[in-house]
């Protein structure tokens, strides 16, 4: 499984307090990516296992990222997204892909621009560069084409600090 | 080298969100942080600092409007309401709007009292803070309920992480007798007397937030199960109760020293605001001590000194003029440190 989100934020040991969910935004099999959707049954099977043993809510283990047509997997990942993750072999059946600190730097922006709040202070606790955000933007630019969308992005990145890349764009 | 107060502020910052992290991870918050064990939690006090320090983490705050919902049934709000009149606590206002927001999703009319929003309310003070003390931007429609009450953000939406509290360990144990009896002052007054050998209502109601007459009354009706004990000392009628046979039963392991945190959190909550007052950064060294040798004699050593751990307070009369700065973040290095070890 390729995990983003929270646990993957720990990893990076940028951004310690996140709740204890992990988000599967994609499934790797024979080295090749596919969409986590519908998560296959043994798996859920293991993990309402485990949110029984450890006490866990019962959807700690989810697909939200890339769950519909809009999903991050369905409208298409940052390019070069592969070669970046890192991987961790914790079984014979289990190994966990990790994403790359740039791709988050992807994924932030865009939960920012959509819902802002804690999503913002994630992104700034990545310390991106101006050139970070500006592929951020224009990836995040693909997966919303409004006008709105843009907008609000510009918007956010001038609050932030990042008034050259909302210019650039 | 001493640093300077605008680069102490952080280092603050962090270590009393790594607090509330862990207190609140203990009371259900799904969160990654280390359980708070030892001492008992309070969780009126914990709401109250987190109105404040929480804004400076939006995460931590919207956990706890989730957490609210979960378990809110077990906050005693009238107690809150008390502590944010006999303490200086500044959360009161962003209390209400939480407490408007709980109310919409639990259906808990206990929260409508403390959901009014103040008169003076404008819906233009940010609700969150960047990590350089500039507001979090607001991008879409703001909430109507925090904006009813004056503060701005972005639409809350329960996630539905929290849980119920961890039951196995001494530090949720208010919780547990309000799960068990119900929510009323009867609970604070069993934990104080299972951890204290005796008390009088006046020092009770004082460290546990009720009125003395609410103690007085909660107490004379506790004597007639049988269970407590009472003598005549001086003027005072102290309680007691046989904390062997009770901690047995509701402790899970040595008894913990009583902490007031009401009191704790009060002192570190305004030690945090004098930090974090958009003024500091440009006062010279001597005003900034002079601002604060104000601050600590008025109400934080006071606090500190009632707050039930064995550290010197601040001695802001031994330290003159701006020498008081260094005292200050080396003593307050050694109370965050005290703080830290009572989980």
């Amino acid at each position: 499984m390729v995990v983003c989100g929270g646990s993957a934020l720990i990893l990076t040991g940028l951004v310690n307090r996140t709740t204890q969910d992990v988000d599967i935004v994609a499934l790797m099999r024979q080295g090749i990516l596919c969409s986590p959707e519908p998560m296959p049954p043994s798996l859920l099977r293991a993990a309402l296992e485990v949110a029984d043993d450890l006490g866990l809510p019962p959807d700690w283990l989810n697909n939200h990222p890339s769950h519909g047509e809009g999903g991050l997997f369905q409208m298409g990942l940052p390019s070069g997204f592969s070669e970046r993750l890192s991987h961790r072999v914790y079984s014979q059946g289990l190994t966990v892909h990790f994403i790359h600190r740039l791709d988050q730097i992807h994924f932030k922006l865009y939960a920012s621009v959509d819902r802002g709040g804690y999503h913002i202070t994630d992104l700034l606790a990545l310390s991106p560069s101006p050139a970070e955000l500006e592929a951020a933007a224009r990836w995040a630019m693909t997966h919303d084409v409004s006008d709105g969308f843009a907008l609000v992005l510009k918007r956010l990145l001038r609050s932030i600090g990042y008034d050259t890349v909302a210019e650039r764009l | 080298m001493t640093p300077s107060l605008s680069d102490y502020k952080p280092l603050v910052k962090e270590r009393l969100l790594d607090l509330l992290w862990r207190q609140w991870t203990t009371l259900g918050v799904t969160g990654h942080a280390t359980l708070w064990r030892r001492t008992l939690i309070d969780p009126e006090a914990l709401l109250l600092v987190s109105c404040t320090l929480a804004r400076h983490d939006p995460r931590l705050f919207d956990a706890l409007l989730d957490w609210l919902a979960v378990n809110g049934r077990y906050v005693h709000v009238q107690r809150v309401r008390r502590l944010a009149t006999d303490l200086p606590f500044a959360g009161e206002p962003v209390f209400a709007a939480m407490a408007a927001e709980t109310l919409s999703t639990a259906s808990a009319t206990k929260w409508a009292r403390s959901a009014k929003p103040r008169a003076t309310a404008t819906g233009e003070q940010p609700l969150f803070f960047l990590p350089n003390g500039l507001p979090l931007p607001v991008l879409h429609t703001p909430d109507p309920i925090f904006a009813a009450h004056g503060f701005a953000r972005d639409q809350y939406e329960d996630r539905h992480t929290a849980q119920s509290f961890q039951t196995r360990c001494n530090a949720t144990l208010i919780l547990k007798l309000r799960a068990l009896v119900g929510v009323s002052a009867r609970c604070e007054l069993l934990a104080y007397l299972l951890l204290n050998p005796h008390g009088s209502p006046r020092a009770m109601a004082r460290v546990c937030g009720y009125y003395p007459a609410t103690v007085i009354k909660a107490l004379s009706e506790m004597m007639d199960s049988g269970f407590l004990c009472s003598r005549i000392e001086g003027r005072q009628r102290h309680y007691s109760l046989d904390s062997r046979t009770w901690g047995t039963l509701l402790l899970d392991s040595a008894s913990p020293p009583w902490i007031a945190w009401p009191s704790l959190f009060s002192a570190l909550e305004q030690l945090w605001l004098f930090l974090a007052a958009p003024e500091r950064d440009g006062q010279s060294p001597l005003a900034q001590a002079s601002a604060l040798r104000r601050l600590l004699t008025a109400s934080v050593n006071g606090n500190l000194a009632r707050s039930g751990l064995n550290i010197p307070v601040f001695q802001s009369e031994a330290y003159t003029g701006e020498t008081l700065l260094p005292h200050f973040m080396e003593r307050l290095g050694l109370w965050l440190d005290a703080v830290d070890s009572l989980g």
